[in-house]
């Protein structure tokens, strides 16, 4: 098997898996040399900042179907639908990541769905992350939920 | 389902640069609200979504138009054949769990119920096509909203179990045969603007395979923050015709620089294509995307690329065995002595003109 970079036979064979997806690289020395200088280290960060908003020690998992933020972060995988409001922010950190930093959908909505039971849900949960993220002087994250509080109140009402 | 001896018309010689693009497919992933994602649900809870999806698309045109498959009841050989013929993903075949598929007749269209996610809505079409595929996999999209209640959120739109599909859930990808573009070293060009371009560029059978016979596929990472026609657009407007100007352009370019090692290569494919007595999986699509590109090139008229096309799905060990069950196929030899039969007698035209 050739190097993906160049036509040396390959030595290392990696498999990657980046925001869920996995793929195989395969690579000469030298070049494996080269890409084990560029591997990006993961960010502790959403760790550091979960802690902080959820207290230490607390293990965050979601109501709907028991999954732990240990669980997301090994698999890459939401569990169900509640994922998304209850692993917040790491969840949200990992949707930017992968979405290269794209932060909220537009364009088409299904046409069943009770829109505005959702809203009002969303909408108290991003108020509970505003006060936690305020109280834990954690302004970056604070001024994130604001831009999601805007862009909830800017998009239009599905019609049901 | 019969063992298929087409290429199914998505395979077909058909559709705009065709060549160089074989393929087009638009891909939509969808779940149910009010059920875990696939990974996280129970037996009864997958069996549920099976039935639920099929009971409420049989009650439309949109839905009456597939035909079930349940893939715990449907013999190995034909879940490995189906994934030869990109119906079905290579993970959903070798699942145990409940799970069907929906394949329209034509095979255009297929739905899959409880891969990593409960609906995957993909559309496939020759040459490149994407629209055709975009408005085929919509439709269906549509009609089964109407009935079913996919889950959503205000913030990530489609909500899917991989953070890589939330927003519109759309796949695009476009299968390439870029044999110039590997030969003249230029592939990795292609390779670095893909990925700045949030696409990834991948083997004959998509995620996780390896490039065979310099069949590659292009496809969209990103799904967050874009209209689905946006998506669309951004690989059927900009991307995709470029990387066919770039494969022409190196097409060109070693014809022209090299006549005779073009020729050369053409006719070692076809002489070891129509004589050789063992034939591994890649070294025949290796040989068959060289005869592709000659074909292409003008270098023969006794075959076209239609038949081409079909040998790479015929040449595959689900479709060789299933074809053949009279030959005994339990060693490799013996499934590379069986594809070097099929390949003699299917390119008996070409051996007859290149003497």
């Amino acid at each position: 098997m050739k190097c993906d970079q160049c036509d040396k036979p390959a030595v290392v064979h990696e498999t990657v898996i980046s925001g869920g997806m996995q793929s195989t690289v395969h690579l000469c020395a030298e070049h494996a040399a080269a890409h084990v200088q560029h591997v990006p280290a993961t960010a502790p960060i959403a760790d550091l900042l979960v802690a902080q908003l959820t207290g230490q020690g607390t293990v965050v998992s979601c109501g709907g179907c028991g999954m732990t933020l240990t669980e997301f972060r090994k698999h890459g995988l939401a569990g169900c639908p509640s994922c998304f409001d209850a692993l917040s922010p790491a969840i949200d950190q990992a949707i930017q990541r992968a979405q290269g930093g794209a932060s909220a959908h537009c364009g088409r909505a299904p046409l069943r769905r009770s829109d505005a039971e959702a809203r009002s849900a969303y909408r108290a949960r991003l108020l509970q992350d505003l006060d936690r993220a305020v109280a834990a002087e954690r302004y970056e994250i604070a001024a994130e939920v604001r831009n999601a509080l805007r862009q909830l109140d800017a998009a239009p009402e599905a019609s049901a | 389902m019969k063992p298929i001896q087409n290429g199914g018309p998505w395979l077909g010689p058909l559709g705009r640069d065709a060549d160089v693009v074989v393929a087009s497919r638009v891909r939509l992933a969808r779940n149910l609200a009010g059920f875990p994602f696939t990974n996280r649900a129970s037996t009864a809870q997958r069996r549920d979504v099976v039935s639920m999806v099929q009971e409420r698309s049989r009650g439309a045109a949109w839905g009456r138009m597939l035909g079930w498959i349940d893939m715990q009841a449907c013999p190995a050989a034909q879940r490995a054949q189906m994934v030869e013929r990109h119906l079905v993903s290579k993970q959903f075949a070798a699942s145990d769990a409940p799970r069907a598929v929906g394949i329209s007749a034509d095979e255009t269209l297929s739905v899959m119920v409880n891969e990593e996610d409960h609906l995957r809505i993909q559309a496939m079409y020759s040459g490149l096509r994407i629209d055709e595929c975009f408005e085929a996999a919509t439709a269906f999209d549509r009609g089964a909203e109407n009935v079913l209640d996919f889950a959503w959120h205000h913030r990530w739109g489609y909500l899917t179990a991989c953070p890589t599909n939330v927003g519109c859930g759309i796949r695009v990808s476009v299968m390439l045969h870029l044999p110039a573009l590997r030969l003249t070293s230029e592939l990795d060009r292609v390779r670095r603007a893909a990925k700045e371009l949030h696409l990834a560029l991948r083997g004959f059978h998509g995620e996780g395979s390896e490039p065979m016979g310099d069949f590659f596929q292009l496809s969209n990472q990103l799904t967050l923050g874009m209209r689905d026609e946006e998506v669309v657009g951004e690989l059927r407007d900009r991307i995709v015709p470029e990387v066919i100007r770039y494969e022409r352009l190196a097409r060109e370019t070693y014809r022209s620089k090299a006549p005779a090692a073009a020729r050369d290569r053409f006719l070692r494919a076809a002489a070891l294509l129509t004589h050789a007595r063992l034939m591994p999986l890649d070294e025949a699509m290796k040989l068959l995307g060289r005869l592709r590109l000659g074909i292409a090139s003008g270098l023969t008229e006794a075959i076209d690329s239609t038949l081409v096309h079909r040998l790479l799905l015929q040449v595959q060990p689900a479709h060789l065995a299933l074809a053949r069950p009279e030959d005994p196929m339990e060693t490799l030899e013996q499934q590379s002595a069986a594809r070097a039969s099929l390949l003699r007698d299917a390119l008996a035209p070409l051996r007859a003109s290149i003497g």
